[in-house]
């Protein structure tokens, strides 16, 4: 089948599963009375939460129907299984929390899904050098790669939409440069991806409805991984994810390292009337929020397109390196 | 356009520079080192990241030190 026919196809498949899984799910989370609190918001209202299995389940449904119809159903079946086992992880340290050592631990095992679907080509494409030769050190870069990916987007996922967005405004420029390596399971499944997380965005977006947990932005890193993986273009992804990347990597040196986010000391920002502002105090962490509001304080749905913006420039400067610095 | 938007565009921008100007290293490694064996492999590959390491402690001290200017700095409401 032709390639933009499966494309159209994984579009509607992953915006009808998404709505039907959302639908299902959201009251289920209200009757057993899974409920956090919004705590940016000055009336700190109770949000249902985790919604992410709806989102990571109608990937997974999508990818079990389109899987058929592509040319390795093996690659595309893996990046869901191992998008599925980091929803799984999700989910547990949703409904009780790991300990901030052993998440990242865990978090190396979607790699070892992806190794095994025999798909992988240990020869990433790199900015100024082209196709690298990594044969030895891909595989552990591979599983450091999940853990940075997952870990980057769950930090980010911290105001109503933010995480939707940005990974919306990151990964939309980067179609261009999937489809020149010519992987199209990796096309299809961030067409999915993108497709799954529209519902979820509707009911996300200020003022929230959901909230997606651990399960959805673990889910959406370890996609994200897994799809730069099959392409070989992790280089560009990173680049695309600089948002994501610098904000974890700032709030992990900050703190001085591995620490949960519910148990930073300090937090990057303080919040007073619903406005946001970074924590005065200098010993407070660096985070990208932190950053944007560190000269004045703004509102959440400010910040949000703040940042999406942010990703939407950093993902447009990924494709152009890919186009103007890459040899081919 | 305030100072911390400002700041956020340079972190993504230096961040973009920090990769590529790594990525021009290992180049000159690669181009200055003999090609076969599994020693110089593997030397490059150390080096690669002793170089990416010490760009990042660079360009992180870089971003804090901003950080904190523009957090505590008292020039103004921040407008531009």
């Amino acid at each position: 089948m032709h390639l933009a026919v499966i494309v159209l196809l994984a579009s509607i498949l992953g915006l009808l599963f998404s709505e039907i899984f959302h639908r299902r799910i959201i009251p289920r989370l209200i009757s057993r009375n899974y409920l956090s609190e919004d705590v940016h918001k000055p009336d700190k209202p109770r949000i249902p939460e985790p919604v992410g299995p709806a989102v990571s389940l109608a990937f997974i449904a999508s990818t079990i129907v389109l899987a058929p119809l592509v040319e390795d159903p093996i690659l595309l079946m893996g990046i869901a299984a191992s998008s599925g086992i980091s929803s799984m992880i999700g989910l547990l340290d949703d409904i009780s929390p790991l300990g901030a050592k052993s998440k990242p631990l865990l978090l190396t095992l979607p790699a070892f899904v992806m190794m095994a679907t025999g798909g992988l080509i240990p020869r990433p494409i790199l900015p100024i050098l082209g196709r690298a030769r990594l044969y030895y050190v891909y595989w552990p870069l591979l599983m450091a790669m999940y853990t940075v990916f997952s870990n980057s987007v769950n930090m980010m996922d911290a105001l109503n939409g933010m995480l939707p967005l940005s990974v919306f405004g990151a990964t939309i420029p980067l179609i261009p440069v999937i489809l020149m390596t010519g992987r199209d399971e990796a096309l299809i499944s961030l067409v999915l991806l993108l497709s799954v997380l529209f519902p979820y965005y509707l009911r996300n977006k200020y003022p929230a409805r959901v909230f997606g947990g651990d399960s959805n932005s673990l889910f959406i890193g370890a996609t994200l991984a897994g799809i730069s993986a099959s392409s070989n273009t992790e280089a560009f992804f990173s680049i695309s994810l600089l948002p994501f990347i610098v904000s974890g990597f700032s709030l992990i040196v900050s703190v001085g390292g591995l620490v949960e986010r519910r148990e930073i000391a300090k937090r990057p920002v303080v919040v007073k009337d619903g406005m946001i502002r970074a924590n005065p105090d200098r010993a407070a962490p660096m985070s990208m929020i932190a950053i944007l509001t560190s000269s004045k304080p703004k509102r959440e749905p400010e910040i949000v397109i703040e940042v999406a913006l942010i990703s939407l420039f950093s993902g447009i400067l990924s494709c152009l390196t890919f186009f103007l610095l890459t040899p081919r | 356009m305030d100072r911390g938007l400002i700041l956020a565009i340079f972190s993504i921008i230096s961040g973009w520079a920090l990769i590529l100007l790594s990525l021009l290293v290992i180049k000159v490694l690669i181009l200055s080192t003999r090609e076969g064996s599994f020693f110089y492999s593997l030397m490059e590959v150390g080096m690669s990241f002793l170089t990416l390491i010490s760009f990042l402690f660079i360009w992180y001290r870089l971003l804090r030190y901003l950080f904190l200017r523009t957090k505590v700095g008292d020039s103004g409401p921040g407008g531009t």
